[in-house]
C-alpha cells in the first residue's frame, strides 16, 4: 500500500514537474520566436541594430539564465537549418551578439562525450571558423562520436581542404562516418595528389574512402593506383575498387584489368569481369573465348552474352567489308 | 490576397507570416493541421502554404481538402530534404509547387507571386 501510495506521489510530481517545463519551454519558444522571425528578415545591418534594440524584457531576463539560453540556442540552430541566404547569415549574426559561441564552446570543453559532440556540432552548424584549431585536435579523438563530429565540422567548416587530417588518423573511418563525409562535401575545388596520398594510408579505412573520393570526384588520371588495389588483402578495400573503376572506366581499362581476372574470386571475379565485358574491344575477343568455356556458369554466360554484343558491334561490321573473317560461335539464346 | 500559412515550428510560422505581411498579403497563421482545414473552410484565403509535419492532420490531408473543395486554390508544400517521395505524393493531390528546407524567405515571395498571377486572371476572366 504504502509502495503505492509512494509511486503514486511520484508520478504526480514528475508529471507535474514535466508540464511546468513543457509549459516553460513553449512560453520561451514563443517570446524568442517574435524577436528571430524579426532577426531573420533583416535585409542589412543596421535593420538587424533596430530589431535588436526591439528585444522585450521576457527575451532579455530568460538570457540571463541557463535554461533559457539553452532553449533559445536550441531554437537558433534547429531555426538556421530550415534557411539560406541573408536569413541563415542573420541567424549566425544573432549567436555571435549574444555570445552563444561560449555556450557551445562550454560544452565542448565538456568531459562528458555526448554534450562534447553536441558542441562540437553547434560551432560547425554557426560556421565558427575561429574555433577550427581546436575542433580539428579532435579529428582522431578516441571516442567514436566525438571523433565523426569534429571530422564532419571541419569538412562543413572548409570543404574538402578539412580532408587533411586523413593524413594521420589511426582510429577507423566506419562506413557511415564515410557517407557522412561524403555528404558533406560539395561540387568544389579538389586536390587529387591529396587523394594520392591517402590511396597510399596506413589507414585501410582511409584508403577506401580514398577510393569513394575517386569515384564521386571522377579522377580518371588515379586509376593505375586503383588497379594496383585489387591485390589488396582488405576486401572491402578491393570491392570498392572495383566499384570505383566501374565508375571510372574507359577504352583502356579492360587491357589493364583481364590479368587481374584470374588472381582475383567469387564475387569479385565476376565483378571484375562486368566492367571487363562493358569496356571490351576488339583485340580482347580470345578472353572472352578462353571464358566460354568456363565451368563457372555465371562467367560462361557473362562471356558468351559478350561474344554475341561484341559480334553484333565489331565482327558483324568487318564481315560486311571482309568475306574472309572469322566468325565466331554464337548462341541464338543465352546458355543458362 | 488572403493567404493561410500552417506550420508547427512558432519561429518558421512566424518568419513566413511576417515576410508575406511585409510583401503586403493577408495572412492567417495556424500550427496545426487540423485548425488549417477549419480556416480554409471558414476564412476562404486565395493560397495555403503548408509544411508536410503538422499535427492533428498532415499538409498532405491538407492540400487534398483543398483541392477537393469546390473553389480549389493553389497550394504550396513546405517540406524537408529527404522527402522527395512525399513531394510527388503532394502533386498528386494538386499541389501546385514546394519549396525544400533550408530556403530564403525571398525564394517564398517569389513562388508566392509566380502563383498569384495566374490565380488573378482566373478570376478576372
Amino acid at each position: 500500500m504504502i509502495l503505492v501510495c509512494s509511486l503514486l506521489v511520484f508520478m504526480s510530481i514528475y508529471s507535474f514537474r514535466r508540464h511546468q517545463f513543457t509549459t516553460k519551454r513553449n512560453w520561451l519558444k514563443k517570446c524568442f520566436a517574435d524577436v528571430v522571425s524579426d532577426i531573420i528578415l533583416c535585409e542589412s545591418p543596421e535593420e538587424l541594430e533596430v530589431a535588436i534594440s526591439k528585444v522585450d524584457n521576457n527575451v532579455k531576463t530568460a538570457l540571463k539564465f541557463r535554461y533559457g539560453r539553452k532553449v533559445l540556442l536550441k531554437e537558433i540552430i534547429h531555426t538556421k537549418a530550415n534557411f539560406t541566404g541573408h536569413a541563415a547569415d542573420n541567424l549566425v549574426w544573432l549567436y555571435e551578439r549574444w555570445s552563444f559561441h561560449q555556450d557551445s564552446l562550454a560544452r565542448f570543453a565538456s568531459d562528458k562525450w555526448h554534450i562534447k559532440a553536441k558542441g562540437i556540432q553547434q560551432l560547425a552548424e554557426m560556421r565558427q571558423t575561429r574555433f577550427l584549431k581546436r575542433i580539428y585536435r579532435d579529428t582522431d579523438h578516441p571516442n567514436a562520436l566525438v571523433r565523426k563530429e569534429a571530422q564532419v565540422a571541419i569538412v562543413q567548416l572548409i570543404g574538402f581542404e578539412g580532408l587533411r587530417f586523413l593524413r594521420f588518423i589511426q582510429y577507423p573511418l566506419t562506413q557511415w562516418q564515410q557517407l557522412c563525409l561524403l555528404h558533406q562535401l560539395n561540387e568544389q575545388d579538389i586536390n587529387v595528389k591529396s587523394i594520392e596520398e591517402w590511396l597510399r594510408s596506413a589507414n585501410e579505412t582511409v584508403v577506401e574512402f580514398a577510393l569513394r573520393l575517386i569515384e564521386k570526384y571522377k579522377c580518371f588520371t588515379l586509376q593505375n593506383l586503383i588497379i594496383d588495389l585489387l591485390n589488396s588483402p582488405n576486401q572491402n578495400i578491393v570491392s570498392q575498387a572495383i566499384q570505383t573503376l566501374n565508375e571510372i572506366a574507359d577504352e583502356d581499362t579492360a587491357t589493364l584489368l583481364i590479368p587481374y581476372f584470374d588472381m582475383l574470386a567469387g564475387i569479385h571475379q565476376h565483378e571484375l569481369l562486368q566492367i571487363i565485358v562493358n569496356n571490351i574491344q576488339p583485340e580482347q575477343h580470345s578472353f572472352l573465348l578462353d571464358l566460354s568455356t568456363s565451368t563457372d556458369p555465371l562467367i560462361c554466360n557473362t562471356a558468351l552474352k559478350a561474344l554475341q554484343k561484341f559480334h553484333v558491334q565489331f565482327i558483324g561490321k568487318k564481315q560486311r567489308t571482309n568475306t574472309g573473317v572469322y566468325l565466331l560461335p554464337v548462341p541464338e539464346k543465352d546458355v543458362i | 490576397m488572403k493567404i493561410l500559412v500552417a506550420d508547427d515550428e512558432p519561429i518558421m510560422l512566424k518568419t513566413i507570416a511576417l515576410k508575406l505581411k511585409k510583401d503586403g498579403h493577408e495572412v492567417i497563421a495556424t500550427d496545426n493541421g487540423r485548425e488549417a482545414i477549419e480556416l480554409i473552410e471558414s476564412e476562404k484565403p486565395e493560397l495555403v502554404i503548408t509544411d508536410i509535419m503538422m499535427p492533428f492532420a498532415s499538409g498532405l490531408e491538407i492540400a487534398g481538402k483543398v483541392k477537393q473543395s469546390a473553389s480549389p486554390v493553389p497550394v504550396i508544400i513546405l517540406s524537408s530534404m529527404g522527402q522527395e517521395n512525399v513531394v510527388l505524393e503532394a502533386f498528386n493531390l494538386g499541389a501546385d509547387d514546394f519549396i525544400t528546407k533550408p530556403f530564403s524567405p525571398n525564394e517564398l515571395s517569389v513562388r508566392v507571386k509566380r502563383l498569384m498571377v495566374p490565380h488573378a486572371a482566373l478570376h478576372l476572366t
